[in-house]
């Protein structure tokens, strides 16, 4: 074993257990409150259906309010940051986020459609993931219309695709009702936890674990393809296959998660850099460790969203500003994670 | 006997008009090193790539082993063709073991990540070019040299027969230029057969036993070195004054008049 195998298993395991315990704290934030041993007991009997005589809105608090918004909070936050790592690892490039190939952009435009006419909270999540899919396919097929290097053909596409949904977007601002449905969109824009419930987040779980297994199972051969095309090509992988499964995991994870979530920036484009100061750039533990670092991040930003004030801050705002500075903060700190 | 390398009336183009190259015969032996000589843009490294399918020909053949190259399917194919590029832009600085551990990946699984089996064979191949106190480094703080070794630690760790080489002595300094042909040597002693580009032909005198030159899309000559690198030869293909000099030991050099 070298140096960085013994290095890397005890901050993934650290960084576990701090994931753990602050999932459980996480319970005892709200109105309603709560001990930690009920909180405790709560999860522990409820997984095993066991009977205790704990009261009925213990169970109601920590099962159908609490849980929801936590789980989505985690598996949002691990979802854009697995997808970044992996995104910056296919185009070889450490400045490309999630939402790269437009996945965001489509999603805020099928959201905003959706709310505009007035429909469910369910089908303003169907139409914000199919739309996000859409937008990726889109610009897929696009960059494979152009000649020349297919990864910058399909980042520039990405942008191209993007301002298109992000114009359409602006559109149905334009033309929403200024009392009602426009504060509605924005808010769902800029991203929050607030409106989840157990429905929401059950949509997604499919999605998301598919995109999850996908990554984790190729992620050795991402190191590959990062040496670029012809090397990789060389040593027997099929780039354009390879790629294609990437792209659909990332956008399948991507788009499940600004479903639930609205656009959240930030996440997947810095917490793949701090998952790389503690691990290194070899995919093999970035992403089992970006999902760890992820879920911990987007769920202490989240709590800090229900707790610091009484009305609730939008999680996208907040994410940049303890993200940001953090990340400031590390990059004085000397950063070698790229050259 | 067929070699193991056989090029049939290969021809070239990127936009089926202007030919890169064209009427292409080769044979390759096996344990042969073959070196390909002629100025920039003549498609050297265009034909290299061919071999290992990274192009693909605009008409004729490539057989390996007597089976053509367009039937292998991929990992086979690096199984028998390990490819050292020219230039390679890195972007994360992965250690050096780990690169060389990407050899293995026409080895494994595609669902699957390397072993303990395929780190031993990585950590071997750093040690027979005693690269090993640098396995834990990250490779993109290497010197020139010690990136193309570790390139070749990780041609090692693929295990191919045929070893390309585009241009493998450039951007290296006049020591490592000379370990690296030593290297090409070796390696074809102990069975590996190697098809490399190169703008030096005194290289070739040093390291190759088969030479091709190329000039204006197709061969100009094809044979030993001491048949191919003529006066006549280079002046042809690089259009200078060349003179073709024996050193004592019997080596031959080649002066560029000024």
């Amino acid at each position: 074993m070298n140096l960085k195998n013994i290095k890397t298993i005890p901050i993934m395991t650290i960084m576990s257990i701090l994931l753990v315990v602050l999932f459980v704290m996480s319970f005892l934030i709200g109105r309603y409150p709560l001990s930690p041993s009920e909180v405790i007991i709560a999860l522990f009997t409820g997984v095993f259906h066991i009977k205790t005589n704990l009261a009925p809105a213990v169970y109601a608090v920590v099962w159908d309010i609490r849980m929801p918004r936590i789980a989505a909070a985690m598996i949002v936050g691990a979802a854009l940051s697995i997808s970044g790592a992996s995104f910056q690892g296919i185009f070889r490039n450490p400045l490309v986020s999630p939402d790269i190939l437009g996945v965001s952009a489509g999603a805020g435009f099928g959201a905003a459609l959706a709310i505009l006419m007035d429909s469910s909270s369910l089908l303003i999540q169907i139409m914000g993931f199919s739309l996000g899919l859409v937008a990726v396919s889109l610009t897929y097929f696009l960059s494979k219309s152009f000649r020349g290097n297919a990864t910058l053909m399909m980042v520039l596409g990405g942008m191209a695709i993007g301002a298109l949904f992000s114009a359409l977007t602006s559109c149905i601002k334009y033309v929403a009702d200024p009392y009602s449905k426009l504060p509605e969109i924005v808010f769902w824009l800029m991203g929050s936890l607030s409106k989840v419930n157990s429905q929401s987040v059950f949509m997604i779980i499919i999605p998301i674990l598919i995109g999850f297994i996908v990554l984790l199972t190729v992620r050795w051969r991402i190191n590959v393809l990062s040496m670029g095309d012809e090397e990789a090509r060389s040593l027997g992988v099929d780039t354009e296959k390879l790629r294609i499964l990437v792209i659909l995991s990332c956008t399948l994870l991507t788009a499940a998660a600004v479903s639930v979530s609205g656009i959240i920036g930030w996440v997947g484009l810095v917490i793949p850099h701090i998952a790389r100061i503690f691990v290194g750039p070899d995919h093999k533990k970035l992403l089992p460790f970006s999902i760890i670092l992820g879920a911990f991040f987007l769920l202490s930003v989240d709590d800090i969203c229900r707790t610091v004030t009484a009305v609730e801050i939008p999680l996208g705002i907040v994410t940049a500003i303890i993200g940001a500075p953090f990340f400031i903060y590390l990059l004085k700190r000397g950063y070698e994670g790229w050259t | 006997m067929k070699g193991i390398i056989e090029i049939e009336d290969a021809a070239f183009s990127y936009n089926g008009k202007e030919k890169i190259f064209q009427n292409i015969n080769l044979s390759i032996d096996k344990g042969e090193v073959l070196c390909i000589l002629g100025p920039n843009g003549t498609g050297k490294t265009t034909l290299i790539k061919c071999l290992n399918c990274l192009l693909r020909l605009s008409s004729g053949k490539i057989f390996l082993s007597g089976k053509d190259v367009y039937s292998f399917n991929k990992t086979d194919l690096a199984r028998q063709i390990g490819y050292i590029p020219q230039g390679h832009s890195p972007v994360f600085p992965f250690t050096v073991l780990d690169v060389v551990l990407m050899g293995r990946t026409p080895h494994l699984d595609s669902m699957s990540s390397p072993s303990k089996k395929d780190y031993l064979i990585a950590r071997k191949c750093l040690e027979k070019l005693n690269m090993a106190h640098m396995s834990d480094k990250p490779y993109t703080e290497l010197s020139g040299g010690e990136k193309q070794l570790i390139f070749f630690a990780r041609v090692l760790a693929q295990k191919p027969d045929i070893l390309l080489l585009d241009e493998p002595t450039s951007h290296l300094d006049f020591g490592n230029q000379m370990r690296t042909l030593n290297l090409i040597n070796k390696m074809a002693e102990v069975g590996f057969t190697v098809v490399m580009s190169s703008h030096f032909p005194d290289h070739a005198f040093i390291a190759a036993d088969k030479v091709a030159i190329m000039k204006d899309c197709s061969l100009i000559d094809y044979g030993t070195p001491e048949e191919v690198i003529t006066e006549k030869n280079l002046e042809r293909a690089y259009n200078i004054g060349v003179e073709i000099m024996e050193l004592d030991q019997g080596r031959k050099i080649c002066i560029p008049s000024v």
